[in-house]
């Protein structure tokens, strides 16, 4: 469908739905692609992409919230490889490995989900954004199991990375480390 | 991780959200949409690619010079995050399993008829397991079990493109649990098998990423922090002797626990469109237990902890309480041990993939011989029949070592 007719598509249905779908999914989008490591303008960048895609197939999609998120997912992940090697020093567009960025300092999740793969990045990312199991199994194209397993590695994987590398200026009361 | 930490993080993601949303200015945000779908309205979209019935838009055509610039750091990084991926969908191992070549490819229909041939199998095995010797699991011993599969691997982040591969890795997970639930993991994976040449030719056609297999890793969880399913399982032996053995107020019991899960866990959305203002964690209603939750919950129970034989014949008399459990019939397991499977579906919500779980029990002594996942449809993008095998384990070892490195 071409761009015009999804607009029109979506005047006709009165244009509010859209309207407050974007106004209560854009914030969550970005979040979840700054959740990837992505700077901020670059996160911006692709949730737009995102609901210009959704846009298009806005009279066919379903389920809007994971459609858009399966989208994002995508091309946060396309977006991450193709930074310029040459370019990753100087880069923001991708939270360098040892260098917390000051957004990663504030956001002590960032800092937590950039030790995870990329998987249980985007798992652990939507389960947090409060997505249900069965819509995150379908943004990610994976089973519902499969999903449960990320979890559990994922928190596996955290708990060992807290005891070793927390800080203590986020730790919980009664925490493990 | 334990709950505490799991709260900090999902705190934090909430606090990551409102600063966003403080400083999200959407009008703005929407202004500017509109404008690029103006712009795409004077060069209509051509969708670059398809994944998973998604239009991807076209990547923006690079500069000649960051295109020369792109390949050798690209494609280094196009590995890592495929080795990561790959670590991502499996566990470990070293020695040949029975399972290679091909996926396998089982039935794809659920004998919903043959129910009661089902309640009649794990009947059975529920009056043997009564009878079976309680383990003597004494302080400072541990629970030792291993167990070993393959697993269905692919590059998720390519799914559905032809770049997509899928190929099998087998595992070997070894755990060692005390009393106190304190607990030692290692997990080894072996070595991947394509499966079928032109999933071999798909792997070389995407730049032969490295699947960062072989590999094996430990990792040890303090008492009180195994987080063992999710969290809302047993996590000591003392929880694990309390759970009641009358199959009714099992039932019960079990939902509760998975109910009182749900509290901590996402809240559900039931319509299309979100819900506003959000609903805060709190608020949520618990999500109801579903027959899935249940029937996984009892397989893990069944699999990884030492049960008194009472609580054991009781596991398997809720199973046949549970809505839709089938009989699948005879079966040979991995390790070519021969039992029974009964199995469940997953409910069809519209979802792109779904399974159908198996468990599959030695009649003659009601123990638990494996556990098998597959596929019950075809996949829109995915080069898998219905009935492939996604993941199957078998349980070759439990019992009482001394230490939590011995092995029996």
């Amino acid at each position: 469908m071409r761009a015009d007719s999804a607009v029109a598509a979506w005047r006709s249905h009165g244009g509010g739905d859209f309207e407050e779908f974007f106004d209560a999914e854009y914030p969550r989008v970005v979040a979840y692609c700054l959740a990837f490591g992505l700077a901020r303008p670059a996160a911006e960048d692709i949730a737009q992409e995102a609901f210009l895609t959704v846009l298009r197939r806005w009279e066919t999609i379903t389920n809007l919230p994971a459609y858009l998120r399966k989208v994002a997912f995508h091309l946060a992940i396309r977006r991450r490889y193709e930074i310029p090697h040459d370019d990753l020093a100087t880069s923001q567009a991708v939270a360098r490995p040892d260098t917390p960025s000051p957004l990663e300092e504030r956001h002590v999740v960032l800092e937590a989900l950039r030790q995870l793969p990329s998987q249980q990045q985007a798992v652990f990312a939507l389960f947090f954004d409060d997505q249900p199991i069965p819509d995150i199994a379908e943004a990610l194209d994976m089973p519902a199991a499969t999903v449960r397993s990320h979890l559990r590695h994922a928190r596996r994987r955290l708990g060992v990375w807290w005891r070793r590398h927390g800080d203590g200026s986020h730790a919980p009361e009664g925490g493990t480390r | 991780m334990n709950n505490d930490l799991e709260q900090v993080l999902r705190d934090s993601y909430s606090e990551l959200l409102a600063e966003v949303r403080a400083s999200t200015d959407t009008r703005r945000a929407l202004a500017a949409l509109y404008a690029r779908a103006a712009q795409a309205d004077t060069a209509a979209p051509s969708p670059q690619a398809t994944l998973q019935g998604v239009d991807v838009p076209p990547t923006p055509t690079p500069t000649p010079s960051r295109r020369r610039r792109r390949v050798p750091g690209g494609s280094r990084r196009r590995l890592l995050a495929a080795a990561a991926i790959a670590a991502v969908l499996t566990a470990a191992v070293a020695a040949p399993l029975l399972l290679h070549g091909p996926a396998p490819v089982r039935s794809q229909g659920v004998l919903a008829s043959a129910q009661p041939a089902a309640v009649k199998v794990l009947t059975n095995a529920a009056a043997v397991a009564a009878r079976e010797p309680e383990p003597a699991f004494g302080p400072g011993q541990y629970w030792y079990v291993r167990e070993r599969g393959v697993k269905l691997g692919t590059n998720f982040d390519q799914a559905g493109s032809p770049k997509s591969f899928f190929y099998r890795v087998p595992y070997q997970n070894e755990s060692w649990w005390a009393r106190d639930g304190s607990l030692r993991t290692r997990e080894t994976s072996g070595r991947p098998q394509f499966l079928s040449p032109t999933e071999r030719a798909a792997w070389i056609a995407a730049g032969r990423p490295k699947l960062s297999v072989p590999n094996s890793m430990t990792w040890t969880e303090d008492p009180g922090t195994s987080d063992r399913s999710d969290g809302w399982l047993p996590m000591t032996y003392e929880q694990i002797i309390q759970l009641p053995t009358d199959p009714a107020r099992l039932v019960d019991a079990l939902a509760e626990r998975l109910r009182a899960r749900q509290v901590n866990g996402p809240c559900p959305q039931t319509a299309t469109m979100p819900q506003r203002p959000t609903p805060q964690l709190n608020d949520c209603p618990p999500r109801p237990v579903t027959t899935q939750d249940q029937f996984g919950a009892i397989g893990f129970l069944l699999n990884q902890y030492p049960l008194p034989a009472e609580l054991r014949a009781a596991l398997y008399q809720v199973l046949t309480r549970l809505d839709g459990i089938g009989l699948i019939g005879e079966d040979t397991d991995l390790a070519g041990r021969h039992g029974v499977s009964v199995a469940i579906v997953e409910p069809d919500q519209g979802q792109p993939v779904r399974e159908r779980t198996e468990l599959i029990l030695d009649p003659a002594t009601g123990r638990l011989l494996g556990r098998r996942s597959v596929l019950i449809g075809k996949v829109p993008g995915w080069r898998l029949a219905a009935g492939t095998v996604v993941d199957e384990t078998v349980y070759l070892e439990a019992s009482v070592v001394d230490s939590r490195t011995a092995r029996p």
